[in-house]
């Protein structure tokens, strides 16, 4: 077993970065800066965004008779809060049905999400900045009622943006455990009922990507924040 | 359908009903050779058609490995460059080349197109999608456009956006690296969970977990700009990887052709289900093998191979509340029970040596993995295991070793599926009469049903909150969904009075719920079930039903008073709203709330009305209503207490605070003059000053005021009342009488005939109303010889006020008198009496006995003067006569006693003070033994002697 300890690449953003537009000097593309927070996530997005709204799907009609490549969804949302984009009411986004090949949930009526999407092109499609990463949940985020408990808490519904916080840079080097002993064993030891070893014991690290209760925040905190942020001009983008 | 040819983890979707013909295969390529035919154009000015075909080369051929029996194959190019130009819209829909398009999967399976400029994704993801901020989304767009009901994919599209290529070699190493995951999934691979914790980051990775780390994760991590930075070995299919391709296009034992391996050449297979003690599947578990070498003193300390239990079952189905599911290819699974829990590592693939053990454990696929990401048969939402990781080991197994039938049982998982309780759809159950009930949603598809009677005009609110195992709210069990019919609906039918298709609707973590106006009496039919139309042991949910029944009393006055309202589903804190006005609640069970109403006034009205009476749960946004509950009835004028006299009232003071009342119309506003108010004592005696007499009538002012002072006029409690047509006001206050005293501290004064004497006479006031302190005294003589300066005084804080006065002489047995008054009226008398010589005594006070050391002092003789009654007498005077002898010892029993040396003699006199005292200041040596010898005599027969010693 190698005993290299093999360490990609660091994150090392700055200098990325700046690598990154060294060698775009004629591109057309433009560095775009590594979020370091889920807002940050969430600001990227949204500049890429030209609508966004708060809202619930009211229905889905699929339009696909022609086949899934030249075939539509049309979803319907009531629009409860209107961000960028439109002004409320109902908004029916239209998705290419190539998209639904492999996901009949893309939505669900009676679903509430913040929605961010790209402005409909010529063909009338479009779709979430992001793939459905640009389709955030919304969910209850209070205490669940109990007959014996006071029902003092308010209502609270909150921004589920565990998605978005997947998007956030981590390092890449990894430890190399020790090398496993080589003492022959024989097949009765292997077989006797002691506990087999769990090579998935943690080191300090406790941050987990599958338990990210901070990266949630009130619907009114993130309305208020994308209110706030006005949508990068398109030279940038 | 030869791909399909074993059970198999990994599948991105598994043949079931409605859509397809034949359940619980895995969906895969109609041949074991797709052929993938590229754009003739250029990807972009980085990357011509060349370069771009070997990317597209690269990507493809990573798929191509001995152990699978697919090869994907370059077809050949399409015929035109796709583009903006030629991929348009019209009336019918999407228009592209023919050759591209689904119909033509005969000759072309997938086409890849490069879309130079970004408008072919523009087009189909919306403005500006291919912008290069999205490349980590948007460099590749996949689409399988064609999957036909006997199981089979026929076409895909491959999109790959030129605006994320460039200068850089990376940027074209990232779409490589993206479209190889892309041709994972366009061939029919599902994503996969294998060392999660290269995802999560905890526990921190090791570069064995890394290099484990399937190539079809479901979320890349990103560590810099190129997420296939981010992991070792990026272009090189794992063991996950293998074992899924080999799930879907497996080579069987002895079937290799040349350049293949038979699939399970030094390799197993391990089967079996994850189980409920109950015997029901356990869906949705992540099932994961390490190997454990012969020779090796621990297992690997990474997962090799993982499948997720229920791959072939349904992760989502029809329920009541939705009706079946549609008819499309996303309709994935079949719904065999033998399905639920069955799991398949395909491949596990061999170390050295001849056999090796495998260890098998259980972990719950992590929550993020849904929707796009989705691993495993749940897609919604997923699901947490019941129990813990009941790690088993697989010993000895050889090349080629299949074991079918593993059974894997958590500990401590749920074991019970009582669904006695719930009703069915012809016949539902009763909801519990508190309103709160708990149930489980088991087994598979089970829905429970409820029937509920509702009154006309009485509103109510479902909620069902999903619990854990231990009673935990949460979102990783059941969804509920609520469907509510009319009870006469047809069975069968979707929902006709209220439905909630998606879970999770409430403000509540792990709580769906509905409120249902009623207009109409009528019966109601309830339905729980999951969203996924899926049941288990562990699908615990909380029913609460919040409803109202009824309030008592329903007739109120206009100024509110206190209520019951009866229903269910009550809790502490709930709130209580009239017309959306706040009562106050004084108690709450699950069944009633006591609650003090407001007023009509409050309520914005001045005449009768009925009002709706509202209970709301602030912590869920629950409500529920009786509309009219309420009868108010007509507001009337009202007669208002103002002011009235209260507490202690001395009898003939007259209260400083008046009664006042104040006749108001029923408007609650306009003042109502010139109306009688009759005033009267119910009990004690006073009277009204308004008219000075014991029962009075006044008439309101302009302010709607009657007022009258009162004054007491007998001891005891007193009652008042003011009375008019409109209603009455009553006061109430105590009457006492005051008493008044002059107490003279010393009544007599002694002093010695014919003397005039100096003297402080006290006296002490009394006031049961008030402080005394200040109260003025007069000092007056009533007769005989005494004066007085000053002849007023005031009194002290202790209500004691003195002066001087002057005595005397008066003969012995003469008398002087004097009174003190105070309040004018209130007085004491006190007198002074001459006692004449004959009638002096002097007895000793303090001081007498004394014997102390020679370096002591003495202390002073206090003699007092007094009468023959013992009287103390001022003013007279007394002789002392005092020697001091030296100081011997006591005389012999026989013999002359020697008389001492005296070495000094004193006479001297005192007068007596006010309390009759003489103080003696004994002569008397420093230091010296002594005896100090003393003899004081007044008048005739007053006289007292006494020897006092210093001793050596």
């Amino acid at each position: 077993m190698a005993k290299t300890l093999w360490i990609f690449r660091c994150l090392c953003a700055a200098l990325a970065v700046a690598q990154f537009a060294a060698s775009l000097g004629c591109a057309q593309v433009a560095p775009v800066p590594i979020p370091q927070t889920v807002e940050d996530v969430l600001h990227q997005m949204a500049d890429q965004a030209d609508i966004i709204f708060l809202g619930e799907v009211a229905a889905i009609r699929p339009h696909e008779d022609g086949g899934l490549a030249s075939g539509f969804i049309e979803i319907d949302f009531r629009v409860d809060r209107a961000i960028r984009g439109i002004s409320g009411g109902t908004y029916t986004l239209r998705e290419w049905a190539g998209l639904w090949s492999g996901n009949a949930g893309r939505y669900r009526t009676g679903e509430r999400l913040l929605m961010l999407l790209h402005a409909p092109s010529v063909s009338g499609l479009s779709s979430p900045v992001g793939g459905l990463d640009g389709a955030i949940p919304i969910r209850g985020g209070g205490a669940a009622p109990v007959l014996a408990n006071t029902a003092t808490l308010s209502s609270t519904t909150v921004v589920d943006l565990r998605w978005l916080g997947a998007r956030l840079p981590q390092s890449a080097s990894f430890k190399i455990n020790p090398i496993l002993p080589p003492t022959p064993l024989t097949l009765s030891q292997q077989m006797a009922t002691k506990s087999v070893a769990d090579p998935i014991t943690s080191e300090d690290d406790t941050s987990s990507r599958a338990s990210v209760s901070a990266q949630q925040a009130s619907v009114d905190t993130v309305v208020k924040l994308l209110a706030s942020w006005k949508k990068a001009a398109d030279g940038v983008r | 359908m030869a791909a399909a040819t074993a059970f198999a983890g990994g599948p991105r979707w598994v043949t079931g009903p409605p859509y397809f013909n034949t359940p619980t295969y895995s969906v895969v390529w109609y041949t074991n050779q797709p052929h993938y035919f590229t754009d003739s154009g250029d990807l972009s000015v980085y990357v011509d058609h060349a370069a771009a075909d070997a990317i597209v080369a690269a990507a493809a051929n990573v798929w191509n490995v001995p152990t699978s029996s697919l090869t994907l194959a370059y077809g050949g190019t399409l015929n035109e460059h796709l583009s903006g130009a030629n991929v348009y819209t019209s009336s019918t829909g999407l228009v592209l080349p023919s050759d591209a398009q689904s119909g033509n999967y005969l000759a072309k399976q997938i086409a890849v197109i490069y879309d130079t400029d970004g408008s072919v994704t523009d087009l189909l993801l919306g403005s500006g999608a291919s912008d290069p901020s999205g490349c980590r989304q948007n460099a590749v767009t996949e689409s399988v456009d064609s999957i036909v009901p006997a199981g089979y994919i026929q076409h895909a599209l491959l999109i790959l956006n030129g605006r994320c290529t460039g200068p850089a070699p990376e940027q074209q190493l990232q779409m490589q690296y993206q479209l190889m995951r892309a041709f994972g999934r366009i061939l029919g691979l599902g994503w996969s969970q294998v060392n999660d914790n290269v995802f999560t980051g905890s526990p921190a990775p090791t570069y064995f977990q890394a290099l484990n780390w399937p190539i079809m994760h479901p979320i890349d991590i990103v560590c810099g700009l190129y997420t296939y930075q981010c992991l070792p070995q990026p272009f090189t299919l794992r063991a996950d990887d293998l074992s899924a391709l080999a799930s879907l296009y497996s080579i069987a034992r002895n079937q290799a052709q040349p350049g293949q391996v038979d699939t399970l050449l030094r390799a197993q297979e391990i089967s079996g289900t994850v189980t409920f003690p109950t015997g029901q599947g356990m869906e949705g578990v992540n099932v994961v093998a390490r190997r454990w070498h012969q020779y090796w003193s621990v297992p690997e300390a990474w997962q090799s191979v993982s499948s997720v239990s229920g791959f072939r079952f349904k992760g989502a189905n029809g329920n009541p509340v939705t009706g079946p599911l549609a008819s499309t290819p996303s309709a994935t699974g079949s719904v065999f029970a033998l399905y639920e829990g069955h799991y398949d590592l395909r491949r596990i693939p061999m170390l050295d040596g001849p056999w090796q053990n495998v260890i098998l454990d259980t972990e719950p696929v992590n929550p993020l993995y849904t929707g796009q990401y989705a691993v495993g048969p749940y897609s919604v939402n997923q699901v947490a295991p019941s129990g813990s990781d009941a790690q088993q080991v697989e010993g000895v197994v050889a090349s080629y070793y299949t074991l079918v039938g593993k059974t894997l049982a958590t500990d401590n998982a749920s074991a019970s599926c009582d669904t006695a309780t719930d009703g069915v759809e012809t016949a539902p159950a009763a909801i519990d009469t508190e309103g709160w009930s708990t149930g489980t949603l088991c087994a598979y598809g089970h829905a429970a049903w409820f029937g509920l009677g509702v009154k006309a005009n009485h509103s109510l609110t479902l909620e069902v909150t999903a619990q854990d195992e231990q009673g935990f709210a949460t979102m990783a069990k059941a969804m509920p969904v609520i469907g509510v019919w009319n009870a006469t609906d047809a069975r069968g039918s979707l929902p006709s009075v209220a439905a909630v298709a998606t879970a999770f609707n409430g403000s509540a973590i792990g709580m769906t719920t509905v409120t249902i106006a009623n207009a109409q009496s009528r019966q109601l039919r309830i339905v729980i079930a999951d969203q996924r139309g899926d049941g288990r042991p562990d699908f615990v949910y909380r029913l609460r039903v919040l409803s109202a029944d009824a309030v008592s009393p329903a007739n109120i006055s206009a100024v509110g008073g206190e209520v019951a309202i009866t229903g269910m589903g009550f809790r502490p804190g709930n709130v209580v709203t009239v017309d959306g006005v706040a009562a106050t609640v004084s108690n709450w069970t699950a069944t009633s709330i006591v609650a003090t109403v407001p007023s009509s006034r409050a309520l914005g009205f001045s005449t009768a009305l009925p009002a709706d009476v509202a209970v709301t749960d602030l912590s869920t946004g629950g409500t529920t209503v009786i509309t009219g509950a309420l009868n108010y009835a007509a507001p009337v004028p009202t007669l208002n207490l103002v002011t009235a006299p209260s507490g202690t009232i001395f009898m003939g003071d007259t209260a400083a605070i008046p009664f006042t009342v104040k006749l108001i119309a029923g408007n609650g506003i306009t003042p109502m003059a010139n109306q009688p108010v009759t005033f009267t004592a119910i009990s004690g005696a006073v009277e009204f000053n308004a008219c000075g007499a014991a029962a009075c009538v006044v008439m309101t002012d302009v302010s709607g005021s009657a007022s009258t002072t009162v004054t007491a006029l007998g001891p005891g409690n007193v009652s008042l009342s003011a009375t008019s047509a409109y209603g009455s006001q009553s006061a109430s206050f105590t009457a006492v009488t005051r008493i008044r005293t002059v107490t003279p501290v010393v009544p007599v004064q002694y002093i010695a005939a014919d003397t005039t004497v100096f003297w402080t006479p006290q006296v002490s006031l009394g006031d049961n109303s008030a402080p005394i302190a200040g109260v003025r005294v007069n000092w007056q003589t009533i007769s005989g010889a005494m004066t007085f300066f000053p002849m007023q005084s005031l009194a002290d804080t202790q209500g004691i006020a003195e002066t001087v006065a002057t005595t005397g002489p008066l003969a012995g047995g003469g008398r002087a008198t004097a009174s003190a008054c105070a309040w004018t009226t209130i007085c004491a008398s006190f007198a002074a009496e001459g006692v004449g010589p004959a009638d002096w005594r002097l007895e000793i006070v303090s001081g007498a006995g004394q014997s102390v050391g020679a370096a002591d002092i003495l202390a002073p003789v206090t003699l007092r003067v007094t009468d023959l009654a013992g009287h103390a007498v001022a003013g007279v005077g007394v002789q002392v006569h005092q020697t001091v002898d030296e100081w011997q010892m006591p005389c012999p029993d026989r013999g002359r006693c020697p008389v001492p040396p005296i070495y000094d003699a004193q006479v001297s006199s005192a007068v007596s003070d006010t309390n009759g005292l003489v103080v003696i200041a004994l002569m008397q040596i420093p230091g010296a033994a002594e005896v100090t010898n003393i003899v004081a005599a007044t008048g005739e027969q007053g006289f007292v002697s006494l020897s006092l010693q210093k001793q050596p």
